[in-house]
């Protein structure tokens, strides 16, 4: 019985770092834009909201308020520039989105590994930090069974779970999301209805690209516990968050169980062996970690066979718009 | 509009045009494709923005830098390819880019839109999907759109173009209603009759100048086409009486093809084509034309029951469902289809005129490299032939204006001398110098004793050239008739899926 709430506790951890960038991807794509720099944005943005806890806390810092706004406004920023440098790059100088993505990738993850040698920030861990991003909701914790099933984990799965279904509602039932969505469907409409092509796509980057931000923040202090020498998995994670989005079929409602479904998958290659009591042969690991990819082409499959109009990617995804091209 | 230029790039779409649109009035602007009507409506709504000269309305002179500017003085577009989003509803293209209440109240939209549209006669349905809609449909929708901003100059750019007879008569009826209304109305085309029916001034575009502006009560259809074209020109298209006795070329029974989901994008379709005439295709756009034509060109699935077999000079059968489609161009059945972007289909955007001609040819020739003589002897003959304005035959086509780069197609398709010829919209924005130039090739084709299939969207340049013609309504065939005995309405009925009386 343990073992089962190990598991789905670890998913929901686990999802809950998926959540913040397949959340910021997930907007990124509705505005037109094919984000692939995801794990370099949140490999930087996890190594600055990291580095400047530890300053703080170094410095005799303990406010903990300060701390988690420390870490999450660095995550953010760190984001919202790169969603700067991309909405630069592909919507006002009409550079190639798959090219720019890439480049902010290993510029992100280069960059972060260049600065934690330079600042040689070693594998010293912030735990007090990363007690505050674990610490569940007090009292209701402790109720037998659920406690620790529903309201044990830290305060940012609460965040995402909260921002995933205002995100649905802004989409759905507000004028910019109307707009937005329209961006990304046909910018060429939307500008004849308006819509300032221009501003939405900025708006959308900026806003989608912060949120992957978050997403190196929550691995570091939520994940990691506060430990930056553990970081390998970022960039595996900033990939899944990209094909989650396509998992989740563009809807932020979905993500809401796709990524800890995601995170179960994940977890399977420790909790699963002990729990039907077989010892699998020495590769199982890497297999049992291949499900959530395995997971994803069937479902890009599957949606492709259905050709349900609602559930395909934004029409004008990964292309630049020309007003004037004839 | 006052002196307004535009260029691109070395091209001038405008030079110093001066126009004036009066309230309670409907405007034809009539011009030939490349004359520069849509670029100058593109001004006034916001698209592209003048290299120089002014707008003014009421008097006083504004600056229309982009669509929403537009709406800000009551102006407002319906583009040729609709701008609205498809997975959208009805109710959310309307409403889309307004700046009102940040949540969107479906109840009070619906009802917002339900009034407008009582008020002009439309029928709309706020909920229903744009990609679930007829053309038709989706144009009501454009209107709506831009009624429901308060637009009191609406400009339509060849709106007709996709429209049944019934169709335009319905669109015809709700633009004289707004027109009551003291809406002023610009609808741009190059079909005369159009013009005599409903406008009440029309001016007339050539070159990217404004070049006559009258009223239409005192103009007339043949003085209209002289002006649009700039020098005389003979509008009747020559039709060669077909070949007596003509063999049977190919016959096509119970043709069908799969569609989206269940439907069938061509349901039981059967006829036969005979050597020396052409065969009319009529319909809407999307009722099957492409299939038909790309069925038997090989380039489309069937369902088993289906047969089309080619009858070979020695009058051999040939069954032609499941032969690849290079075979089938072999025995002499070629396919020449123009889509809405004209590069779609058959043409490399990248390569010249020579290349583009390779394309059909690249398996001739004894020696592993490259047959280039004969292609380029066939450039230069559609060069000169078509009057294909290219600065070489190895410049880029994607570089040459859309007629010139329907013409490469067009023309190539022709000069190969085909047993069977299919041609789907051959004359899809072209000049009506080159759009008579083809029909009259067409027709000397014919006479050679080729079986040709023309699909075409005006009707009644497929009354004039046709000998006989098959009818296709979603898929269905309503019948074949004779050309020289049917009428326009007749077959409008039959288009929308009615059947004759």
């Amino acid at each position: 019985m343990d073992t089962v709430i190990n598991w789905i506790t670890g998913a929901v951890v686990y999802g809950t770092v998926l959540a913040a960038p397949a959340l910021g991807e997930t907007i990124n794509e509705k505005t037109g834009h094919l984000n692939l720099g995801v794990p370099g944005i949140m490999y930087l943005a996890g190594f600055v909201s990291y580095y400047l806890v530890k300053l703080y806390t170094v410095a005799g810092g303990t406010n903990s308020f300060l701390i988690a706004i420390i870490a999450l406004l660095a995550g953010l920023a760190v984001g919202a520039l790169f969603g700067l440098i991309y909405s630069v790059m592909c919507v006002t100088f009409k550079a190639n989105q798959n090219v720019v993505g890439l480049a902010i990738a290993s510029f992100g993850v280069g960059f972060g590994k260049f600065f934690s040698t330079m600042f040689d920030v070693g594998n010293e861990s912030l735990s007090d930090a990363g007690l505050l991003f674990n610490s569940g909701i007090p009292t209701l914790k402790e109720l037998p069974y659920v406690g620790d099933l529903l309201f044990g984990y830290g305060f940012m799965t609460y965040v995402m779970l909260v921002l995933l279904v205002l995100i649905f509602v802004f989409f759905r039932k507000t004028r910019v999301g109307l707009s937005l969505r329209a961006v990304g469907e046909s910018p060429a409409s939307a500008d004849a209805a308006g819509i300032n092509v221009t501003r939405y796509k900025y708006l959308g980057t900026i806003v989608g690209c912060g949120l992957c931000g978050w997403g190196g923040t929550i691995y570091v202090f939520q994940f990691s516990s506060g430990n930056w020498g553990t970081n390998n998995n970022m960039e595996a994670i900033g990939w899944l968050a990209i094909a989650l989005v396509i998992f989740a079929t563009w809807n932020s409602l979905n993500i809401l169980w796709c990524a800890p479904l995601f995170g179960f998958l994940y977890w399977a290659f420790t909790y699963l062996p002990s729990l039907v009591d077989l010892t699998f042969f020495s590769g199982m690991t890497q297999i049992l970690q291949m499900l959530p990819y395995i997971l994803t082409v069937l479902i890009l499959i599957f949606n492709s066979l259905r050709r349900k109009r609602e559930t395909q990617p934004p029409a004008a995804m990964g292309l630049s718009y020309f007003r004037e091209e004839r | 509009m006052r002196s307004i230029s535009k260029r691109f790039g070395p091209v001038v779409a405008n030079l110093n045009v001066n126009l004036q649109i009066r309230p309670g009035e409907i405007l034809a602007l009539l011009g030939e494709n490349g004359s520069g009507k849509t670029t100058l409506m593109n001004m006034l709504s916001g698209i592209y923005y003048p290299d120089s000269g002014s707008i003014y309305i009421d008097g006083e002179k504004v600056r229309i830098q982009s669509p929403s500017d537009a709406f800000e003085h009551g102006i407002g577009m319906v583009h040729q390819h609709f701008k609205l989003i498809d997975v959208f509803t009805a109710r959310e293209n309307i409403v889309l880019g307004l700046k009102k209440n940040f949540f969107l109240r479906k109840r009070k939209l619906n009802q917002e839109i339900k009034a407008l549209s009582k008020r002009y006669g439309f029928h709309v349905n706020p909920n229903k999907k744009i990609y679930k809609m007829s053309v038709s449909e989706k144009q009501t929708v454009e209107i709506v759109k831009l009624l429901y901003r308060g637009v009191e100059t609406l400009i339509l750019d060849e709106p007709t173009a996709v429209l049944t007879p019934q169709e335009t008569e319905n669109l015809f009826a709700i633009l004289r209603k707004m027109k009551e209304d003291g809406k002023s109305i610009v609808i741009i085309t190059h079909k005369l009759n159009e013009v005599m029916e409903i406008s009440d001034v029309v001016a007339i575009m050539r070159g990217g100048k404004l070049v006559q502006f009258v009223k239409t009560s005192k103009a007339d259809e043949e003085k209209l086409a002289d002006l649009m074209v700039g020098s005389h020109i003979d509008l009747e298209i020559h039709r060669s009486e077909p070949m007596k006795d003509g063999k049977k070329v190919l016959d096509v029974k119970e043709l069908s093809c799969p569609g989206s989901g269940h439907r069938l994008s061509l349901d039981h379709v059967s006829f036969d084509c005979k050597e020396g005439e052409i065969l009319g295709i009529a319909g809407v756009s999307g009722s099957g034309q492409k299939e038909l034509l790309e069925a038997i060109a090989g380039l489309q699935k069937t369902v088993s029951s289906s047969s089309i077999s080619f009858f070979d000079e020695t009058g051999k059968a040939i069954e032609l469902i499941g032969k690849p489609a290079t075979e089938i161009r072999k025995l002499g059945i070629h396919l020449a289809f123009v889509p809405e972007d004209r590069l779609g289909m058959g043409l490399i955007g990248n390569m010249g005129m020579v290349e583009n001609m390779m394309l059909r040819t690249y398996g001739e020739g004894k020696t592993p490299l490259l047959e280039r003589r004969h292609p380029l002897h066939t450039a230069q003959e559609i060069k000169s032939e078509f009057d294909v304005k290219t600065p070489s035959l190895n410049t880029p086509i994607r570089k040459l204006s859309g007629g010139n780069v329907q013409k490469v197609l067009v023309g190539r398709e022709i000069a190969s001398h085909p047993k069977l010829l299919m041609t789907a919209y051959a004359t899809r924005g072209l000049d009506i110098n080159t759009s008579y130039e083809i029909y009259r090739k067409l027709d000397e084709e014919k006479k050679k004793g080729a079986a040709v299939i023309y699909v075409g969207e005006d009707l009644d340049v497929l009354l004039a050239i046709s000998d006989r013609i098959l009818v296709l309504s979603d898929g269905k065939m309503m019948g074949i008739l004779d050309a020289r005995k049917t009428d326009k309405k007749t077959l409008g009925l039959l288009m929308a899926g009615k059947e004759a009386q």
